[in-house]
């Protein structure tokens, strides 16, 4: 086995070597145990079609083994009862006829909230399998008869051959298809479908193509099936078979191949074993739920996982030390730090990465923005700050497309954006946040090319990487430590050289030398990528650093612009922060007087009102 | 037609009362519960063992019944409490997916194609209504729906105690700082739920299959009727399963018989594409 | 009545991050202790770990001697820790009625929540939803104190209302404070925080990095604004000199160019 896992570089690689190696033991086994072994492809594939939709791209749909009829439908009807078409290729035929139907079931995960999917799935799950037991579809009747494919062979083994041949190619599919923007697209959208948007991802896009392969994969399943039983018998779409595999697919991780493989081989072999020692099919059922009960409670115990940590630890021991060094934490050189020549943002002449005018925005009677203006030219840093609730990141959230409404306009590179929807600004405007919004499952490299603007190389992407101070491309994100993952959101955001990038809050949690590190790095970013950078932080001493000029919002308005070390000595921006010291003072004394004379000092409430102005209800 | 609308009243009454539940779990537990039919279904069961075994009559069996729904809300609700209690609403449906599909084999188990006579608890006198003879415990059933959906709305706006659940559902984190016991109060919801539909399971039992899923899945009716409440409603969810329960009654002897089934799911799509039209994605993410 | 709140050496983390860095501090019973810093310095979540909103990494909190760190958020409520968390946190849908009685352990303590609050009273049966700022703030305030607390920590009462309507509810806490229950003020408006608290602390970037008598602080504004303003720059100087070079070289050669104005 260590000798296999030496061979087993790549997960396709791995793939292979175990797809041959079960093939090869198939001529050893009994004809019985051959059957066995086909039926369990066929549900290892079913594994591949939940681990798109649900493993990969976070979708609570539980009907992709119910699409699976498709398949079996059209096997049975061009192999069997017409006869036209011999059983490959008719797997094929129905795979891509099922793929229109994968969309059609896809079309409500558009626009539910992934509960009503469920609900929705589920429903079709029941359709599907009444329509199966009426017999009305062509190819669904007892009469549609399959001959099971021997090509030869003796027993089983040509179903057997066909079986797992079948699904060599499709986990191959779906292990190349997860390298490839869709799949990655798949694993943002499961993360996280606002940060796949801002990271340029169109979200409607990666839902239908993960619905797309799934129904393509599970049509094939289907009509292996039909291949191995000899018709399309209803009874494999029963929704407790549906449901069922849905629970193994949780409990081995279907997400990956080794899950789907997982998935396959204990359902065929713990039936057939079952059914040997003469006890009942739902003792496995049973045990399948309470293994995905304990998955779902714990992620880390889904059997593919653990298989995948294994190996993680036993190549990790080759892998050089070095590898794992982050790299020295850099210090911040005064001189980098740019003060233009002329006053920043005011010059009209000055071309401008990002300009927002007028930008109001109103939830119900709140208003958390009120006429905002500030502009961001290119080559430089401005920095935006504010007390908490002053509007920042409802700032961020406008500019980069993830209001509904607002008024006002938002212009990157001159270029009016106001109609596009966030993915589409992505394009030329990118932005962070403040929660970890990484990809776990991707790698640096896998994190950084999502986002990627056409046409850039994989060098470029190493060299961004190694920019935001991180050397280590391929471990998977989730293994980083929180500050290379905040660094690579940074990065993903320059690999799509956006004309304008917004980054909230990036300090946040850092030790001092760390912050240095982060503002020694963001400085460059302007004049290296031909970018504008708008910076909100509320650590004054990196934004001493970092920003050129600076803009302070407080209650929705914007209080100061200009340089920044002139705002901060601003005395209305310390009692911003600080508190209205004089509005609080004069309300002291109110109280005083108040409690002395037991009169009301009108012009006392008057001047404490004007100072600091209602926000709310 | 009318006398199938009528006849549709039996199974109405039982989508009604689980549709309740749906609205009623979703509400204050953040889960929709889609293995609440076979809870009541498993719990319903053990009135037949009951009554086989044991050889009690009708009335003590459903009372162990009813008594066996709630212990298994409470065994799942403590399940729930204990190791998905901050999590998201689709991480417990989830579970409830698995869970569906253990008691259904536990079920199946249970039942193991033998055949049962259960007594008929809602046999007795009939009315004639537009020329049908209805009887009096299918309305009385019907009626009790209705009810149960007023109660608990009642309950939820008048007692202390429902005012807890209700500041529970919308803020568990500021409930639990306030001392409310939101642990104990969600497993006492599951509990109710489970107790109520083991009732409705049983008013079903005589008529229905001797398999376990079919029972199952009625709770697929009753998402249909939750749904057209929009899962807040528990008054229009429990009359939107009355009306499939005739819908379904009208459909089954006509020529798309065959796909009676598929009657929920119709009713669940039209709601969905009407209910989200105006959505442009998920915020919540 | 009241109890006094230790909290010892605590680090809370969001994730893996420490936000929360090695705190400690002690509101004692009968006053009210300030707890000032900027933004994204740690007061909120310091809050929400010591009323067990998230968990405790590392540290000690006792409350009345008995340390609660590992206990759930509604037994420590139940020992008398009340917490009115950020952002007015009311039961929309319920009246204002409902909102103090699912709190309150006896009808008696709703009537004094009236007493301290009369406009509670004659909006007695609207929906917490429609109530402005200023009333669902009293509302909160009114709910943590009918559950008769033996500490209140009371998160930015403040944020967004205006001063004129927050003086309304300065009377609140120094009753608190006086009926002997440890009160826990957190606030970004320092002025107003140090005119009713006894004992004052400033937290920068998790770390404490200030405190004293809050009559001493009132009359050192600079140094409070250069604790807020700082982050722990300050406490890092001297032993890294790379740092420390660069931060009062940017900001006296700033300061040089423009003239430095109060």
């Amino acid at each position: 086995m260590s000798g296999l896992k030496r061979a087993s570089g790549t997960p396709l690689s791995a793939m292979l070597v175990v797809a041959v190696v079960i093939i090869a033991a198939g001529f050893a086994l009994s004809s019985y145990w051959q059957y066995v072994g086909a039926i369990g492809a066929a549900e290892a594939i079913f594994g591949l079609s939940i681990g798109v939709v649900y493993g990969q791209a976070g979708m609570l749909s539980l009907c992709q083994p119910a699409i699976g009829a498709i398949g079996a439908w059209t096997v049975a009807y061009l192999s069997g009862e017409m006869g036209w078409v011999p059983l490959p290729w008719s797997l094929f035929i129905g795979a891509i006829i099922a793929v229109p139907i994968g969309l059609a079931a896809g079309m409500p995960a558009l626009r539910l909230r992934r509960v009503n999917l469920a609900i929705v799935t589920l429903g079709v799950v029941i359709v599907i399998y009444t329509v199966a037991q009426a017999g009305q579809v062509a190819g669904s009747q007892e009469s549609a008869y399959v001959k099971t494919p021997t090509w030869n062979l003796a027993g089983y083994m040509g179903l057997y051959l066909l079986g797992w041949l079948s699904f060599a190619l499709l986990a191959g599919l779906t292990i190349v298809l997860r390298r490839s923007r869709w799949g990655l697209s798949w694993l943002a959208i499961a993360r996280s479908e606002r940060a796949a948007a801002a990271m340029g991802v169109s979200v409607t896009k990666a839902k239908l193509t993960a619905f797309a392969v799934a129904a393509f994969v599970a049509a094939w399943a289907g009509g292996l099936l039909v291949a191995g039983f000899g018709s399309a018998d209803p009874s494999n779409f029963d929704p407790v078979v549906v449901l069922t595999l849905f629970a193994l697919a949780v409990m081995m991780g279907a997400g990956y191949w080794e899950g789907a493989l997982a998935l396959g081989l204990f359902s065929a072999i713990s039936s057939a074993l079952l059914e040997q020692w003469g006890l009942t099919p739902d003792l496995g059922t049973a045990l399948f739920a309470i293994g995905a009960i304990t998955v779902l409670g714990k992620p880390d115990a889904a059997f593919s996982v653990m298989i995948r940590r294994q190996v993680a630890k036993l190549s990790s021991r080759r892998r050089r030390a070095a590898d794992d060094e982050p790299p020295a934490l850099r210090t911040f050189s005064p001189l980098a730090a740019k003060v233009p020549a002329t006053g920043p943002a005011d010059d009209p002449g000055r071309p401008l990465a990002l300009a927002i005018s007028n930008l109001t925005v109103n939830f119900g009677a709140v208003r958390a923005l009120d006429d905002v203006s500030l502009t961001v030219p290119y080559g430089e840093v401005v920095g935006l700050v504010g007390p908490n609730g002053a509007g920042k990141s409802t700032l961020v959230d406008a500019t980069t497309g993830f209001l509904a409404a607002y008024s006002g306009t938002v212009q990157v590179d001159g270029a009016q954006i106001d109609a596009l929807p966030a993915y589409k600004r992505a394009r030329i405007v990118r932005r962070t946040f403040q929660q970890d919004r990484t990809i776990g499952e991707l790698t640096a490299e896998g994190y950084l090319r999502l986002g990627a603007a056409p046409g850039t190389t994989a060098k470029q992407i190493r060299e961004i990487i190694e920019f935001v101070g991180c050397s280590n491309t391929a471990t998977p994100l989730h293994s980083l430590d929180v500050r290379l993952r905040r660094l690579l959101m940074i990065g993903a955001c320059l690999t799509g050289r956006p004309k304008a990038i917004l980054v909230d809050e990036p300090a946040a949690g850092l030790s001092a030398e760390e912050s240095i590190d982060l503002a020694a790095r963001l400085v460059e970013i302007p004049e290296r990528f031909g970018c504008g950078l708008l910076v909100i932080e509320h650590d004054m001493e990196l934004v001493r650093l970092l920003c050129t000029s600076l803009v302070v919002l407080d209650f929705g308005k914007v209080i100061a612009s200009g340089p920044t070390a002139e705002v901060l000595a601003r005395a209305d921006v310390a009692a911003a922060y600080l508190g209205d010291d004089v509005a609080a003072e004069t309300a002291l004394q109110e109280i005083a007087v108040e409690e002395t004379s037991g009169r009301n000092a009108p012009a006392a409430v008057t001047s404490s009102q004007k100072a600091g102005e209602p926000h709310g209800r | 037609m009318i006398a199938e609308m009528l006849a549709g009243l039996v199974p109405g009454g039982v989508y009604a009362g689980l549709a309740v539940c749906i609205v009623l779990m979703y509400q204050m537990l953040g889960v929709v519960n889609l293995a609440l039919g076979a809870m009541g279904g498993l719990a319903a069961c053990t009135s037949l063992l009951c009554v086989q075994w044991f050889g009690l009559g009708a009335g003590p069996s459903a009372l162990v019944a009813v008594l066996c729904g709630a212990l298994i809300g409470v065994i799942l609700g403590l399940l729930m409490v204990r190791y998905f209690l901050e999590a998201s609403v689709e991480l417990r449906t989830t579970v409830t997916i698995a869970v569906l599909v253990g008691i259904i084999a536990v079920g199946d188990r249970i039942l193991n194609g033998a055949t049962y006579n259960f007594p008929n608890l809602f046999a007795g006198p009939s009315v004639e209504i537009f020329g049908t003879g209805v009887p009096i415990g299918s309305l009385i059933e019907v009626v009790a729906a209705v009810l149960l959906a007023i109660g608990v709305q009642v309950f939820l706006r008048t007692t202390y105690l429902g005012a807890q659940l209700r500041a529970m559902s919308e803020r568990p984190v500021t409930a639990g700082l306030l001392a409310i016991r939101v642990r104990t109060l969600t497993v006492a919801v599951w509990a109710f739920a489970g107790a109520i539909a083991t009732i409705a399971v049983m008013v079903v039992l005589p008529t229905s299959t001797t398999s376990f899923p079919p029972l199952a899945y009625l709770v697929v009716y009753a998402l249909g009727a939750a749904l057209l409440g929009l899962l807040r409603n528990m008054i229009v969810a429990a009359v939107g399963g009355v009306l499939i329960g005739m819908l379904q009654s009208i459909v089954q002897p006509s020529s798309i018989g065959r796909y009676t089934d598929a009657v929920p799911f119709v009713v669940i799509v039209l709601v969905m594409v009407w209910w989200r039209r105006r959505d442009v994605w998920s915020e919540a993410r | 009545m009241g109890a006094e709140l230790v909290i010892d050496a605590v680090t809370i983390k969001r994730g893996e991050l420490p936000i929360v860095r090695d705190v400690s501090l002690s509101c004692p019973e009968g006053q009210v202790t300030v707890l000032l810093g900027s933004n994204g310095a740690g007061k909120t979540t310091l809050m929400d770990g010591v009323s067990g909103v998230i968990p405790v990494e590392h540290g000690t909190i006792t409350l009345d001697g008995q340390q609660v760190q590992r206990l759930a958020r509604d037994r420590r409520a139940a020992r008398g820790l009340a917490y009115v968390e950020q952002g007015r946190t009311v039961f929309a849908g319920l009246t204002v009625q409902e909102n103090l009685a699912v709190a309150a352990r006896g009808a008696r303590n709703v009537s004094r929540a009236y007493e301290l609050f009369p406009e509670l009273q004659a909006r007695k049966q609207v929906t917490a939803q429609m109530l402005s700022g200023g009333e669902q703030q009293m509302l909160v305030l009114a709910r943590a104190i009918v559950s008769q607390p033996r500490v209140l920590l009371i998160d930015e009462m403040s944020q967004g209302l205006a001063p004129v309507i927050v003086k309304r509810m300065i009377p609140f806490v120094e009753t608190a404070a006086r009926s002997g229950i440890a009160v826990l003020l957190v606030e970004q408006f320092a002025a107003l925080a140090l005119s009713i608290g006894v004992h004052a602390y400033v937290l920068s970037v998790g770390s404490i990095v200030l405190e004293g008598s809050c009559q001493d602080l009132l009359a050192r504004p600079d140094d409070v604004r250069r604790a807020y303003f700082a982050g722990d720059h300050d406490a890092h100087r001297g032993h890294d000199g790379a740092s420390a070079n660069a931060v009062p070289t940017a900001t006296t050669s700033q300061a040089g160019q423009n003239g430095e104005s109060a």
